[in-house]
């Protein structure tokens, strides 16, 4: 499944998990800055009549290996996930916006922790068993997936 | 590797029908030549190429045409003559020019000549399908007028003409521009047009030639032949300009090589190539006809089905080379649409093309040495061939296995040879180069970014140091700025390698500190190594040492350790070394000591030992005070910190100025050799704006120790003069009121040890609202005297002579305050004192009200309000007064000044002298006047005069009273026909008769007749004699009517009603409002007994 999973904050990188200890990553996810950014200005643009709850932004560079896909909360922190190209073409967007919705989750319950300090890196037990869920998990159990069952995945990865 | 990256420039030609044209002499006939040119020249949408051939040019010779293809095998898809050859050799037409009258006297011989020559072309064509046509250049003198267009003879020499020379009749083309042409172009048009129809024609006839074919074809061996025959429909399709055709022929063939062919190792190159021909055909004309998604989506799926199928392993590099150059292609023909965007440019498929070249570099570099020319002769396998794709060494090869194994093994060594000979990094860099181009032109910086990283890798494997350091330095600070240390972690070490194989000192330096900067996670190891060297360099004059592997620069790195000073710009290297300065106080008195705090923190992996500190100041004068050239106070270990305090007196000069920390440097290194200078500048400053703070605090770790965030940073302070040691107070109730001479105290102790001499006190008035520039509503003075002098203005400062010690004295200042505005008032009082400049300064905030309110209001005699004045008869003005503000008043007097328009009654005297209100009292007085006869009915807006108020604060009865003047005005005026006066006494005794008197005024025009009646009511009031009578008045004058009555009753009675009615003229009646005006009681008293 995905390969990476990146959460940064304006444009510092506060957690990065890789499947590999690839250089790549780190250029792809900080290249992908420019089309966020580029995309979020133009979604908030005034007059624009989009729901601003939260952005899937969906497929941001068309690399040859991999496919990167943005996603950005109301308070714009910066969601990324890249996927191997052969894996993923049985995704469908919708897929995505579940797994970025779930990941979401759990930087918030991360984040209402009173002792994390804001813009610093992620460090909790429960964000990375999420991250570790959506690295594994298999294509069938994604459009089954909901939000509302996080603990089977933890489940899953943990037995 | 030319076998793989091939891409015939044919390919690339945009396909136009060939057209021949025969027997133009263009060097010699101008003619000729401006026919030549005209077809000749760049037009956009031209479907036709023209080539000039000689009368005699011999044509491709056209093979046999098999009927059927039963048990032909086809030896490959594509040869690699054959665009070319229908491109520029066989034609679908050949024109022949020749001059022929019809009335030539030799047209028998000409014409037998035009005969031969055909006849010769039509040899040479050889049984090629091409089309022969025959243009006559005739005297346009002889030309048919329009109305013998058609005329039968010439029409029957011209069918005679096509049967001689045997060509359809369409074929026989006239054109009259002999001896010189007129409108030569609209000619050409139309000849152009029979050639479009005969070359398409021809055309047409080839591609259905080619399909005939496919009946005859089986699925097994003609796999090949499936491919080749829908290409060269595809391309006789484009030459015939029927792109739609085109694009399904090549979509066929691409799919079926996709779907049906078999391919293998032995064929796999001349099915990637001829699928990569088609995919380019597919592409560019989908780009043409502005379908880019189209192109890009045919494009992905050729990418995606080959980019698996990587042919033999020993020829790995070759499927990369071929891979390279697909994305190239299409980068290229991208390049031209107008329509990209930021997530879909030429940019990604230049990387992509980039990348796949550095795999094949990468692969060369593992697999591919050169050999020994004794060996064998490489030349051999490296031929071309009959077609595209073949090895030239199993020409017609069509088997799966492989013959002769040794030849094999010759000619991949032969390959890979070739290969090794290859340039990689120039083909590399220039995709690199093109990718971003485009990225920057879609501003995607942070990918730029990415390809200036592979684009300096590059450079530093080809040895092109200084180009790579250009890049890396460039990379580097970018990444620092967005603090993505991990992507530094793997640059900076290949930096720093690169800035010393180029012998860079001030890019080695730079690197190792950037690699030294705390943030930066390499291993301690590499970290003290970077330190030692730097350390060596600065310190020792040594040469930096270097990992084995890299080739030792020593030489070079000698003659660089002269004297040079390096700058480096502390302040983008936060973490490695940090600064902090701290003027402890916000301002300081020009008597006492400035006290600076230096705090350094030191991110060094190493201890280190600096040699200078040098703090610069925006005042030169200051400069030598805060330095240190202690090297003791500058040994720091890893992670120290220190704050290092500096006190200095300031000058007495510089009272009023500011004094800012410009600049600190920090010196490594003896300042007369190689040494870095750290300097920091901006990050001196406080942070600028709101900082996002933890919203935890951070508490001190130990004892004694403060947190570096902790630290506070103040680089500015002002030097201000001594304060003064006065006491200054001031007494005064506030509110100001409006215009009003406010009255404030200042009291002035002297708190010196001695007396104070020629002291001034200032007093100014500060605008609290800005908004306002008339500065002229305010006036303060020193004594009510001046009050109305023209000198007073917004300041005013006088000069004690002496103060005496522990003395007090006092001082009255009057402000006067002309509008509503709150203000501010400072006094100042400032001295000389020790040669110092002594100041004490205090700011007093005024409000400022109105001290009052004014209401004015009119009654007519019976005290009945008026809304409008009545000419010529008396009223009543009533004028009321109140306080409005917290400060009781005194009006002192008034004064009413009726004007032209009024008479007054009786002598207007003020009724409220010294009357003295408080908050929300008031006084009122009233006036009886009348006002003058009018010239119009109504008159309005009448002034009726100027009433004064003499008034003062009643706290201080001795300040000037202050007259505030209030215009009486708006007052309507109407002019009444009837008026009635009426006499009566004040009051009567009972039972004695009294006299009344009613005076009836005509103000009219004209004479009034009236009837008057007085009714007796009740008997309180008797009326004596007759009551009724009837009263003649002229105009504008008047009639007395007098009654006796007698009171019985005592007390305030009812008086007999007096009724007035009109007899003459009938037309008009007495207003009623008349009666308000009339007395309708008297007082009644006991009458005196004794009397």
């Amino acid at each position: 499944m995905a390969c990476c999973v990146a959460v940064l904050i304006k444009e510092n990188l506060i957690y990065l998990r890789r499947s590999t200890e690839e250089l790549k990553f780190l250029f792809l996810i900080h290249a992908s800055i420019d089309i966020l950014d580029d995309k979020v200005n133009q979604l908030t643009k005034p007059g624009g009549d989009r729901d601003t709850k939260d952005f899937y932004l969906g497929l941001l560079y068309p690399v040859e290996e991999y496919k990167i896909y943005g996603y950005v909360s109301p308070t714009r922190v910066k969601f990324i996930l890249i996927f191997e190209h052969s894996t993923s073409s049985s995704l469908k967007d919708s897929d995505i916006k579940l797994l970025f919705q779930r990941l979401h989750q759990a930087y918030i319950d991360c984040v209402s922790n009173p002792f994390y300090e804001p813009n610093t890196q992620l460090k909790s037990k429960r964000f990375e068993q999420v991250v570790t869920s959506l690295m594994v998990q298999q294509d069938s159990m994604t459009s089954s997936m909901t939000l509302s069952t996080p603990t089977v995945a933890i489940n899953t990865t943990t037995t | 590797m030319a076998w793989a990256c091939i891409m015939p420039e044919e390919l690339s030609i945009v396909p136009r029908g060939l057209v021949c044209l025969a027997n133009l002499d263009t060097r010699h006939q101008a003619v000729h030549r401006s026919i030549w040119e005209l077809l000749d020249k760049e037009r956009a949408n031209v479907p036709l190429r023209y080539r000039l051939v000689d009368i005699d040019e011999q044509y491709p010779t056209s093979k046999a045409k098999r009927a059927t293809y039963e048990w032909y095998v086809p030896k490959g898809i594509l040869k690699t003559s054959w665009m070319h050859k229908h491109l520029h050799l066989v034609p679908s037409l050949v024109v022949i020019f020749f001059e022929l009258d019809w009335n030539d006297p030799l047209f028998k011989e000409k014409q037998t000549e035009l005969k031969n020559n055909i006849d010769l072309v039509r040899t040479n064509l050889d049984g090629r399908g091409a089309a022969i046509s025959v243009v006559l250049l005739q005297n346009k003198n002889s030309f048919p007028t329009v109305d013998d267009v058609y005329s039968s003879e010439r029409d029957q020499m011209a069918n005679t003409l096509c049967t001689y020379f045997d060509i359809p009749k369409r074929s026989l083309c006239v054109l009259p521009v002999l001896p010189q042409p007129d409108n030569l172009s609209a000619w050409i048009d139309r000849l152009e047009q029979t050639f479009i129809e005969s070359s398409q024609n021809y055309y047409m006839n080839e591609i259905r030639r080619v399909k005939k074919h496919k009946e005859t074809l089986n699925n097994i061996t003609h796999q090949l032949l499936h491919i080749r025959h829908q290409f060269k429909v595809g391309f006789f399709s484009e030459l015939k300009q029927d792109i739609p055709s085109a694009v399904k022929s090549y979509k066929n063939a691409y799919s079926y090589l996709i779907d049906n062919a078999r391919i293998h190792d032995t064929n796999i190159l001349e099915m990637k190539i001829i699928a990569g021909f088609l995919n380019y055909k597919i592409c560019r004309i989908s780009f043409e006809l502005s379908q880019p998604v189209e192109a890009i989506n045919h494009f992905r799926r050729h990418a995606d089905i080959f980019k698996s199928k990587t042919g033999p392993v020993d020829l790995a590099f070759e499927h990369k080379a071929w891979l390279s150059k697909q994305f190239q292609t299409f980068a290229d023909l991208f390049t031209r649409c107008p329509l990209a965007i930021q997530t879909q440019h030429p940019g990604f498929y230049y990387q992509e093309s980039a990348y796949q070249s550095m795999a094949r570099k990468q692969i060369a570099q593992t697999t591919c040495r050169r050999i020994e020319p004794t060996d064998f002769d490489p030349n051999e396998f490296l031929k071309p061939t009959e077609f595209y794709g073949q090895r030239p060494w199993r020409q017609h090869h069509q088997s799966m296995e492989i013959s002769d194994a040794q030849k094999e093994r010759e000619a991949i060594a032969a390959l890979r040879d070739a290969e090794s000979r290859v340039n990689h990094s120039e083909l590399i860099i220039s995709l690199l180069v093109q990718a971003i181009t485009h990225f920057k032109k879609h501003s995607s910086n942070r990918m730029k970014l990415y390809l200036m990283y592979n684009l300096a890798e590059e450079y530093a494997s080809s040895k092109d140091y200084d180009k790579a350091l250009n890049y890396y330095n460039h990379i580097v600070q970018a990444y620092r700025t967005e603090q993505w240390w991990p992507i530094l972690e793997a640059i900076l070490p290949s930096a720093l390698k690169c800035a010393y194989l180029s012998a860079n000192l001030q890019d080695w330096i730079r690197f190792s500190l950037e690699i030294l900067n705390p943030n930066i996670q390499l291993s301690s190891q590499i970290k003290n190594q970077t330190q030692t060297n730097l350390e060596n360099l600065i310190i020792k004059n040594l040469a930096p040492q270097v990992e084995p592997t890299v080739s030792a620069n020593d030489d070079k790195w000698k003659a660089l350790l002269n004297k040079q000073p390096i700058v480096i710009d502390a302040d983008t290297f936060k973490g490695l070394l940090e600064c902090k300065v701290y003027f402890t106080h916000d301002a300081v008195s020009v008597d006492c000591d400035i006290t600076l705090q230096v705090a350094l923190k030191n991110g060094f992996p190493l201890p280190i030992e600096f040699d200078q500190l040098l703090v610069y100041f925006n005042l030169k004068e200051y400069d030598d005070l805060a330095n240190v050239i202690d090297v003791e106070k500058l040994k720091f270990s890893p992670n120290e910190q220190r704050i290092l305090t500096f006190n200095f007196t300031p000058r007495g000069d510089h009272v009023q100025r500011t004094l800012e920390i410009t600049s600190v440097s920090l010196i490594y290194g003896k300042i007369n050799q190689t040494h870095i200078d750290f300097q920091w500048r901006t990050s001196l400053q406080p942070n600028p704006s709101f900082q996002q703070g933890p919203l935890t605090p951070k508490w001190q770790i130990k004892a004694g120790h403060i947190l570096w965030e902790n630290l506070p940073i103040r680089r500015k302070t002002n030097v201000i003069m001594r304060a003064a040691e006065v006491q200054l107070t001031v007494e005064h109730q506030l509110p100001v009121l409006l215009y009003e001479s406010y009255p404030i105290k200042i009291h002035i102790k002297n708190c010196e040890n001695v007396d104070i001499q020629s002291a001034v006190l200032t007093c100014i008035c500060s605008n609290t609202d800005e908004n306002s520039s008339t500065s002229d509503d305010t006036f303060l003075f020193y004594a009510t005297a001046d009050s109305n002098s023209e000198t007073t203005t917004n300041i005013c400062s006088m000069t004690f002579k002496t103060i005496n010690k522990d003395t007090e004295i006092e001082q009255d200042l009057y402000i006067r305050c002309n509008n509503n505005r709150s203000r501010e008032i400072i006094i100042r009082l400032s001295y000389e004192r020790l040669n110092l400049h002594c100041m004490k300064e205090i700011l007093i905030p005024l409000t400022v009200v109105n001290p009052f309110s004014i209401q004015f209001q009119t009654m007519g005699m019976m005290m009945e309000p008026l809304a409008s004045l009545r000419a010529q008869e008396p009223f009543i003005l009533m004028i009321d007064t109140k306080c409005i503000s917290t400060i009781p008043i005194t009006i002192v007097s008034t004064n009413l000044k009726p004007s032209q328009f009024i008479i007054s009654e009786c002598a207007i005297e003020s009724q409220i002298n010294n009357t003295q209100l408080k908050q929300d009292e008031v006084v009122t007085e009233g006036f009886c006047l009348r006002t003058q006869p009018i010239a119009t009915p109504i008159v309005q807006n009448l002034l009726v005069g100027e009433y004064s108020l003499y008034w003062k604060r009643s706290s201080h009865p001795d300040i000037p009273k202050l007259c505030t003047t209030f215009s009486l005005s708006d007052f309507n005026v109407e002019q009444q026909q009837v008026y009635v006066e009426v006499s009566i006494p004040n009051n009567v005794p009972l039972q004695e008769p009294f006299q009344i008197n009613y005076r009836i005024h005509n103000r009219s025009n004209i004479v009034h007749e009236y009837k008057i009646n007085l009714e007796q009511i009740n008997l309180i009031v008797a009326v004596c004699g007759s009551t009724m009578t009837s009263l003649l008045v002229p105009p504008h004058s008047s009639s007395d009517v007098n009654y006796t009555l007698v009171a019985t009753l005592c007390g305030f009675v009812q008086l007999p009603k007096f009724k007035i009615s009109m007899i003459r003229p009938p037309t008009q009646e007495i207003d009623e409002s008349i009666d308000r005006t009339l007395p309708t009681h008297i007082f009644v008293v006991p009458s005196l007994k004794n009397s």
